[in-house]
């Protein structure tokens, strides 16, 4: 990687739809790089650190499959952003990604991102909230690739589940919700902002929530049991995540305003904290305290998905009768 | 595999990257079946309540040994009173009367309160052949007693024993009110034919005292690889350059060498006349 100069995030492709106060938290904080063709910008396994966005050029993302052979899993080009999930958190690099011509890029790297976030600012909500919806991209390129793998056909689905609006007791707030995953740092004031607008609900087992195709009208986190998400096409089915307790589920086709990416299935009776489309929509804005921790949280579980349908399994061997 | 390979099965007794305590101490046992030794049906057992890493016998053992199909289990324990370290209570299980061979990770949660609603759905001599106080032993019994009499079952019969007796332990726990998260990683094994599960009874149910309580602990996990690396070293046998390994965690330190097997599935394997035939299905019990 050859280093280049700064670069301005107001313009720079990407971050330029970022707000005003985000583009001033990034400034100094982007560089640029430049690659020459066959060269490769991060290998499979390596430690991730950071992001590049491509200004210039094509890079090809491949995976290493463990019969020996190579798998491509992405050609991306100019706008476009690859190794997002190394922004946040620690995390290996799950394929190699390599440029096929002249490349330039703009790089962010997590280092960068960890100071941007010790700042109080709106800054890094802007970035989550950006990487959330390529994640959410991402998932519905996917499902609808492996879509593509399964045969032709419509299978007969069972009805939906209703799902019948429970009680959770004071003490399961007070004590079990704050051990979620999904809630791990949010305090009382702010977990009592989101009950008041969240709806728990409890569905039975082997029932579905909703399918791929359906207009999401809400999404969940779960509170007990499990979810699982399938695409189903004909006789056959692929599993392309679980998501247990302190996960969310039904959040790609209400980001992205499309349709449900995957069905919802629940292998175990689920208990589940529904959000409505409209509660969604202003959790996810950014614009106070609660909702910059619900982004934050959001963004996690979406880092999650992302690294569960990239599983080499998926793909390859999760195809299912 | 035991000892050499760097996330090796020994190493995990003291450092496993995927299990939730990190270590399992409480002793090691495995089956081996070799189609050179006398009597082939019956296989090479060993176990042992020490730990396998200081092990001179099982090092000297494994050096000399060249399976066609193998079983090993390091055992971990809950840290309380209650847990009782003895060979009795060290997988593989393999009951004298039967090819078949079981081991397991995770718990059944609730097994002392509700053990004895499993006997009605056992046959006799599986129910009294029961010596330690494992719910894993619980669970092998009730398995061989879905199998017909007698028979060494192939794959199909292997998966669809196990189907049945999660199916039973679902039932018999839902009708005592009990729906406790109880991973039941399971492993059944004859001498050519293997079925193996990642599932998780009430996954995400949890009680609160319970002192094994991890809400955000992801699923029990299980790998598996077809490879040549360990395959090698069992001097060049025709027809079986190949190896199928099931782990829970990759054993060699390139996870790009291995599969995750999906949660919520039923692995089977077969070798029959130097053919390797692996499936991958759903399983929803």
């Amino acid at each position: 990687m050859a280093p280049g100069a700064d670069v301005d995030p107001a313009t720079a492709p990407f971050f330029r739809d970022l707000d005003e106060e985000a583009h001033a938290g990034l400034r100094g904080l982007l560089q640029r790089a430049r690659f020459d063709p066959g060269e490769i910008l991060w290998q499979q396994g390596a430690a991730a650190d950071g992001a590049h966005v491509i200004e210039r050029g094509t890079v090809e993302v491949s995976r290493r499959l463990p019969d020996g052979d190579s798998q491509s899993l992405a050609t991306a080009g100019a706008g476009e952003i690859l190794g997002e999930l190394g922004l946040f958190g620690e995390g290996r690099r799950s394929g190699e990604a390599r440029a096929v011509d002249k490349v330039a890029t703009v790089f962010l790297s997590r280092d960068a991102v960890n100071m941007l976030a010790s700042h109080p600012s709106t800054a890094i909500t802007s970035l989550r909230r950006r990487c959330c919806h390529v994640g959410a991209a991402r998932l519905r390129r996917r499902h609808a690739a492996l879509a593509e793998t399964l045969p032709a056909g419509d299978q007969p689905h069972p009805p939906l589940a209703t799902p019948s609006v429970v009680d959770l007791s004071a003490a399961a707030w007070d004590s079990y919700v704050p051990k979620l995953s999904f809630f791990a740092d949010w305090g009382p004031d702010e977990l009592e902002s989101l009950r008041a607008r969240a709806r728990i609900v409890s569905v039975p087992r082997q029932t579905w929530l909703y399918r791929r195709g359906d207009l999401p009208a809400s999404c969940h986190v779960v509170v007990n049991g499990v979810l699982v998400e399938r695409i189903e096409r004909g006789p056959k089915a692929v599993k392309t995540g679980v998501v247990g307790p302190g996960r969310a589920s039904g959040y790609v086709g209400i980001v992205l305003g499309s349709e449900h990416s995957v069905a919802a299935v629940a292998y175990e009776r689920a208990v589940l904290m529904e959000l409505q489309t409209e509660v969604f929509a202003e959790l996810y804005d950014g614009r106070n305290q609660v909702s910059r921790r619900f982004v934050e949280s959001f963004h996690r579980d979406v880092m999650v998905a992302v690294r569960q349908a990239e599983r080499p399994h998926i793909t390859v061997a999760a195809g299912v009768e | 595999m035991l000892f050499d390979a760097e996330r090796s099965l020994v190493k995990q007794s003291y450092d496993s990257r995927l299990t939730s305590s990190n270590v399992n101490l409480a002793g090691f046992g495995m089956v081996a079946w070799d189609a050179r030794l006398r009597n082939p049906a019956e296989p090479l057992t060993y176990r042992t309540t020490s730990l396998p890493v200081y092990d001179r016998n099982l090092r000297s053992i494994a050096r000399k040994l060249c399976p066609n199909s193998f079983v090993g289990h390091v055992r971990g324990t809950r840290l309380l009173d209650e847990e009782v370290v003895s060979t009795q209570n060290l997988h593989p299980f393999r009951y004298p009367d039967t090819t078949v061979a079981l081991s397991h990770n995770g718990i059944l949660r609730s097994f002392p309160e509700l053990r004895f609603a499993l006997v009605d759905h056992m046959r006799e001599e599986w129910a009294a052949a029961i010596e330690g106080t494992t719910d894993s032993e619980w669970i092998y019994a009730l398995i061989l007693s879905q199998l017909p009499s007698g028979e060494t079952p192939d794959a199909d019969g292997l998966a669809t024993a196990v189907r049945r007796a999660l199916a039973i332990v679902r039932r018999c726990w839902s009708e005592h009110g009990v729906e406790t998260s109880s991973p039941l990683n399971l492993v059944v094994a004859t001498p050519s034919a293997l079925a193996a599960t990642r599932f998780s009874l009430f996954y995400g149910w949890h009680v609160d005292d319970d002192p094994l309580l991890d809400i955000a602990g992801p699923y029990a996990s299980l790998w598996y690889s077809l490879t040549d690396s360990f395959a090698a070293d069992r001097g060049g046998r025709d027809g079986d350059a190949r190896a199928f390994v099931l782990a829970s965690e990759p054993l060699t330190g390139d996870d790009g060498a291995w599969f995750e097997v999906p949660e919520y599935s039923m692995v089977t394997a077969t070798y029959d006349a130097g053919e390797l035939t692996v499936a991958v299905e759903d399983l929803l019990v």
